[in-house]
């Protein structure tokens, strides 16, 4: 059995959870709270926490990894059955990330190029990826992670000195709370992807620590998400950005550094589409993995070769404009992940809660979050 | 082993051939990406105009002639103008490709002029374009024609320079840090200040000066906008006081007071004031519901630059009533700007959006209202300007 260490995991949640969420949350939160979109992500790190905490209970509970614990909880029959529709929201959540980042690409960067380049480009690689297993992807992702990350940072402190208006800001208390809910809940459901720890706990060599490493990834989210968001209202204003189609991207695009340096998005593009490259391997590491442990098969690796035409066609098919591909971010993919990374693992919570699994500590390793 | 040693080698020979055939094949991708754009093959624009004529869009560029090796002694013109009137702006600037066998790489341009036809019927016909183009540079400098069409402006000279296009980004900044009075506004803050409620946009003019034979290009006033529509402009003295309302730091500029010296003869006592930073702080005082005034606090410093006459001015006292001197300069200056904006009724101070930043309730209660309240709101301005320095003198030159 392969092994990865914790900061590996740690890299593989955020790479999972932030290239997609960087572009796309603080635009969509700044939609629904204008200025405030900022302090609904900040926020967001109350449910996210929550969300955690349930990850963690269900670790602690389960004696066997995700998708085999569903059928420990739920039956046999019914566990099946759900762990299949899993496969396909592992699959979509693969698709939809592949088709936003060749969204931006398209509109921002080589709009000639046929989008079936991209997919077939982006897929080879991540195909290859996998191929070669787990640890493998998760030795990239501590590399990405550790020259990424703080890239990413120093891309949002640079943006800041481009003609700032904090004022932009203001005011704190305009917003309904409605709208305030609706922006934490957009904030917070793409930390669902963290439900990925159910099955990368199992491969850790320090299984005590994985709370502390799933608090580490909330915790970098929110800083990085909420500055992001902040800056670009802060550049922009927020009925300008509220116009804009990646307003991270044009944040990028205006870095101006002592009136030469400039159209530094090259940088940025080149950083974020290796993270595009992690996100869609984990997430179709786990569609691998589910298929594996629902048939019971010997390994996963050889799932990467089918797999990756179903990803391809999807991903080509789901959104023939941008509007398609924007009401799938923004209405369908909020539901999928609210019910297969968020209810289902909360109803896992509650049968766990009052229905405990003898002996699950000494399997899991990891300890109760509130012992 | 001698068969499992063989086998070892054939295997690695197998590995060097698909290593050499990888790495060629990977000579193909180097070429370039799918989008490659050949230099030879582009003319980079150097400025950009829209406009109308006829009530038809239409869009000029100033495309330039990059002499090769061979031409470089050559006296001919380095630019070319070209025009296109078309049913949309995009047509328009696709239309140029019927007579240029170059694509204008229109990301170069670092001007765009809107013509005064436009900009006084309706900007909407053109921000979209402006707006959603990838091509067109946000960073790019906004200006006005005044009293000519946007295309005759590109075709207007401009004193040192070989195109107008490079050379209004040059004329707008250094005017501001010598002269300070227009302010330089990029695409970008003229599509925010579009799009956000409770400010109006305003942009640099461009008119056209007759030197003999020639048509010079020079800075002549800011359009000020209302809404979509330009419904009148500042002069400079109007221009120079927007400057100050402006609530991000400003640098550089000159201002010109009379010397408050009692024995000298009013054409003979004047002094300049090089100003070095400016800040304004904007606040709206509001009382219940009702906007009693704006106030606006400016921090300021400068250097004593010049003084017309003769008689020993630097000394201790003197500064303070020179200080208090520049302060009421100032204040006329941001004054003339707010009297003609609210004849205008044109918010182009932003109050609107201070009061939202505010009070946003009050706000949402009177935005319906705010173009009959922003004509009758009240200024209360403080000024406070430092002198600084007064460079090679330390006193008045003196004569003997």
């Amino acid at each position: 059995m392969i092994r990865i260490t914790n900061f590996q995991i740690y890299c593989l949640l955020l790479l999972t959870t932030t290239p997609l969420a960087y572009l796309v949350t603080p635009m969509m939160v700044t939609h629904i709270v204008d200025n405030n979109s900022w302090l609904a992500i900040l926020t967001a790190i109350i449910p996210g926490a929550l969300l955690i905490y349930v990850y963690i209970y269900i670790l602690k509970n389960s004696i066997r990894p995700f998708p085999a614990l569903l059928e420990d909880c739920l039956g046999s029959i019914i566990g099946k059955i759900i762990g299949f529709f899993y496969i396909f929201s592992f699959l979509f959540g693969t698709a939809v990330t592949l088709r936003y980042f060749v969204a931006l690409i398209g509109s921002s960067t080589v709009p000639d190029t046929p989008l079936s380049i991209f997919i077939g480009a982006m897929l080879l690689v991540s195909y290859y990826a996998l191929k070669t297993g787990m640890a493998n992807i998760a030795r990239v992702g501590e590399l990405l992670i550790i020259f990424g990350l703080p890239i990413a940072f120093f891309i949002i402190l640079i943006s800041l000195a481009q003609k700032p208006d904090f004022n932009s800001l203001l005011p704190f208390k305009s917003i309904d709370f409605e709208s305030f809910t609706t922006g934490i809940f957009y904030s917070f459901y793409i930390l669902g992807d963290l439900m990925a720890i159910l099955i990368l706990a199992y491969f850790s060599t320090n299984r005590e620590k994985i709370p502390s490493t799933l608090f580490h990834v909330l915790y970098t989210y929110i800083i990085l998400i909420s500055l992001t968001a902040a800056v670009s209202v802060i550049q922009f204003g927020s009925n300008y950005n509220n116009l804009i189609t990646f307003p991270t991207f044009k944040m990028v695009r205006t870095i101006l550094i002592s009136d030469f340096i400039q159209n530094i998005d090259v940088v940025f593009i080149a950083i974020w589409i290796i993270g595009m490259f992690a996100a869609i391997s984990v997430k179709w590491f786990l569609a691998c993995y589910t298929i594996q442990q629902l048939f019971g098969l010997r390994d996963y690796r050889f799932l990467a070769a089918p797999s990756s035409v179903a990803i391809g066609i999807i991903s080509l098919m789901m959104g023939r404009n941008i509007i398609e591909v924007q009401i799938i971010l923004h209405n369908i993919m909020p539901i999928i992940y609210s019910i297969f990374y968020i209810f289902i693992p909360l109803i896992i919570f509650f049968i766990l809660l009052f229905k405990p699994n003898p002996g699950a500590d000494i399997a899991t390793g990891i300890k109760n979050p509130v012992s | 082993m001698q068969l499992d040693k063989n086998h070892l080698i054939q295997m690695n020979k197998w590995k060097l051939v698909c290593i050499l055939f990888l790495i060629l094949f990977s000579l193909f991708f180097t070429t370039g990406c799918w989008n490659q754009l050949e230099v030879n093959d582009t003319a980079e624009a150097a400025a950009l105009v829209v406009d109308l004529e006829e009530n038809q869009p239409s869009l000029s560029v100033q495309l330039v002639h990059r002499s090769s090796a061979g031409e470089s002694g050559s006296s001919s013109p380095q630019h070319i103008n070209i025009t296109q009137v078309a049913s949309t702006f995009t047509e328009a600037a696709r239309r140029i490709t019927l007579s240029v066998p170059r694509l204008p790489t229109w990301s170069h341009a670092g001007s765009i002029i809107i013509g005064d036809n436009l900009a006084s019927q309706d900007l909407g016909r053109a921000t979209d374009f402006l707006a959603r183009n990838r091509n067109i540079r946000k960073s790019a400098l906004v200006f006005i024609s005044k009293d000519a069409t946007g295309k005759e402006c590109l075709d207007a000279e401009v004193y040192l320079e070989s195109h107008a296009g490079n050379a209004l980004k040059k004329l707008i900044s250094i005017q501001e840090t010598q002269l300070g009075i227009y302010t330089p506004v990029t695409l970008d803050q003229f599509l925010q200040n579009l799009a956000t409620p409770g400010i109006d946009p305003t942009v640099p003019q461009l008119s056209i000066q007759k030197d003999g034979d020639k048509n010079m290009l020079r800075l002549d006033g800011t359009a000020v906008f209302k809404e979509r529509k330009k419904v009148g402009s500042l002069n400079e003295m109007e221009s120079q006081g927007y400057r100050f309302i402006n609530p991000k730091m400003i640098t550089g500029g000159l201002i010109i007071i009379f010397s408050p010296l009692e024995n000298i003869p009013d054409s003979d006592k004047l002094i300049s004031i090089e100003l070095t930073r400016s800040q304004a702080k904007i606040t709206p005082q509001i009382e219940g519901n009702r906007i009693i005034n704006m106030k606006i606090s400016i921090e300021a410093e400068g250097n004593f630059y010049e003084q017309t006459f003769a008689e020993e001015f630097i000394s201790f006292d003197n500064i303070n009533a020179l200080n208090e001197m520049v302060n009421e300069k100032i204040k006329a200056l941001i004054i003339a700007s707010i009297v003609k904006a609210q004849l205008l009724n044109s918010d182009i101070f932003g109050w609107g959006q201070s009061v939202y930043r505010t009070n946003p309730s009050l706000w949402n209660e009177i935005e319906k209202d705010w173009p009959e309240i922003f004509p009758s709101i009240q200024a209360d301005i403080t000024v406070n300007f430092q002198l600084r320095r007064s460079y090679l003198l330390d006193e008045s030159f003196k004569f003997r």
